[in-house]
């Protein structure tokens, strides 16, 4: 036996540790593993890109630019009731519902910041709303005394959160250039994760089928074997016709069946002279020669042809008409003196044949020249 | 015989009850001072109807115990039903309403959502009329737990201070 190369034999040492059953159970872990690990990845990094968006985009965004629309609704009304040059009722019923929905904004602005890292920016932005609801309150309180000098001071306190509002803004859009950032460099991991777990699972398919192909080309050396050791216990190596247990319980078969037939022995005349001669070669060409004509016999006349051993070979024909059988020897004969050829030239031998019939008290026997005997 | 009727009466009961023990109750709201405010529906018709607090309670009122995103411990609300609004107005079969705020706010909700959960147009708080300053006079209220449920509502759907009901184009 060749023995593997160093590499090879340690390759096949790995198959044979992962094609245990520690090292399939290994094999699943390991794949389960790197499913859920990814499926867990992206599903924290969608989470955390949702919330990004959400609170970004409608918690702090949208209620930055709702907060300047709301400061400016409460100025409307105080700027047209300075236009009337009086505060009507109808005036101060929306007066008093914009100062409503200012506060409510900016307490929803509030609660949205708490438990957050507060900026300044922001608180800058509140405390002037929280001014201008304060202003809006006591200006109802004291049923819209002086309504000029309550414009005066909503204008100011307006323009100072106008100011701190776009400020907020602005650091809101430089905070979503960050988040943008962060949502690619997710991505940019994203991708490595994707390759890293699609290498992983490369590899343990790759494995997989390395298994997968060592079995079966195991199972079809197996196969060969065995058909080989079954070939080899009936049939002869050399001639490929059947051997001599196969002819006993051929033979056994017939006798027990009842039937007529006849056994024709065929032996070779000088075979070791061909042996010591011509070698052993052409010794083995003659008997493969010889194999065939008796099978082409068996197969027309529906018998049976063996090789017994050495230069001896058997043949069972199901009949015993001695014209026939005669018949059938000198044809045996007759393509056994020809001459066939082999690797090294043609060759020509004889052979002798007995035959006996089971139902008649005679036997006979032929020889091919020159003469051989029974 | 007698012990398995009544078994079975005592089964039956306590499925009707989980049947009809749903987080919106119908209730009956003693008159109050409401803070001036009015809903505005346009129905399918083009008729608008104005509803102050008051003329919306004339509908069934219902009443809900729940918290919301702004408020931590479970509140009573009282009110109506937005289905019912709807239905008076011909929206019932609106693919989608569009609802104004007094503020501005705009929100769409769809035929599929107001089917699936119920919206209470709220006027009441703790058995007080609704204010302004705490997202009243009218808002509108979904159960939390059916609200965490449903894969169509979402805090736009929790209208603060409505003001106008019409079918959306």
């Amino acid at each position: 036996m060749i023995p593997p190369s160093s590499s090879k034999f340690r390759f096949q040492r790995f198959l044979d540790a992962i094609a245990s059953r520690l090292g399939i159970y290994s094999a699943i872990g390991v794949l389960i593993l790197i499913c859920v690990g990814m499926g867990t990845y992206l599903q924290s990094v969608v989470i955390e890109l949702d919330k990004s968006l959400v609170e970004f985009e409608d918690q702090q965004v949208r209620n930055g630019y709702v907060a300047m629309s709301d400061v400016q609704r409460l100025v409307l009304v105080a700027h047209q009731a300075v236009n009337a040059g009086v505060m009507s009722k109808p005036l101060a019923t929306e007066f008093r519902t914009a100062a409503d929905i200012l506060y409510v904004r900016a307490n929803h602005f509030r609660q949205l910041s708490e438990g957050k890292e507060n900026s300044f920016i922001k608180n800058s932005a509140l405390a002037t709303l929280d001014e201008i609801v304060a202003l809006a309150d006591d200006t109802v309180s004291n049923d819209f005394q002086d309504c000029d000098l309550v414009f005066k001071k909503l204008i100011s306190l307006s323009s100072k959160a106008r100011e701190n509002l776009v400020q907020f803004l602005d650091e809101m859009r430089r905070q979503a250039d960050l988040i943008t950032e962060q949502q690619a460099g997710v991505m940019r991991h994203q991708q490595f994760v994707v390759l890293a777990n699609l290498a992983g699972l490369t590899l343990v398919g790759s494995g997989a089928l390395l298994l997968l192909r060592r079995e079966v080309l195991e199972r079809r050396g197996r196969e060969i074997a065995e058909r080989r050791s079954e070939f080899l216990a009936y049939f002869d190596s050399l001639t490929e016709i059947p051997n001599r247990i196969q002819f006993q319980d051929k033979l056994a078969e017939y006798i027990q069946s009842g039937a007529h037939f006849a056994l024709i022995f065929i032996d070779l005349d000088e075979f070791k002279q061909i042996n010591d001669t011509k070698g052993h070669s052409a010794g083995d060409a003659t008997l493969k020669h010889v194999g065939r004509i008796l099978q082409d016999a068996a197969e027309n006349n529906f018998g049976f042809a063996a090789r017994l051993g050495g230069d001896e070979f058997a043949f069972i024909v199901p009949t015993v008409d001695l014209v026939s059988l005669e018949n059938l020897c000198k044809e045996l004969l007759d393509k056994g003196s020809r001459y066939f050829d082999y690797e090294k030239g043609q060759l020509k031998l004889s052979f002798s044949i007995g035959d006996l019939p089971t139902s008649k008290s005679r036997a006979c026997c032929l020889t091919s020249a020159p003469a051989g005997q029974i | 015989m007698n012990l398995k009727i009544t078994a079975m009466l005592f089964t039956l009961g306590l499925f009707a009850g989980q049947l009809h023990a749903g987080p919106i109750k119908q209730a009956t709201l003693p008159p109050i001072e409401h803070e001036q405010a009015a809903l505005t529906v346009v129905a399918s018709d083009g008729v608008e109807t104005r509803y102050s607090a008051a003329e919306l309670e004339m509908f069934p009122t219902y009443s809900l115990t729940t918290t919301t995103p702004w408020r931590d411990e479970p509140t009573v609300f009282e009110g109506v039903l937005l289905s019912d609004i709807l239905e008076k107005n011909g929206l019932n079969g609106s693919p989608s309403i569009l609802v104004t705020a007094e503020n501005d706010y705009q929100t769409t909700m769809s035929k599929d959502l107001i089917d699936s959960v119920q919206i209470l147009v709220v006027t009441r708080v703790d058995g007080k009329a609704h204010s302004r300053r705490v997202r009243g006079p009218i808002q509108f209220i979904i159960d939390a737990e059916a609200f965490a449920g449903s894969s169509l509502a979402t805090e736009a759907s929790l209208v603060w201070m409505a003001a106008r009901i019409e079918a959306a184009e």
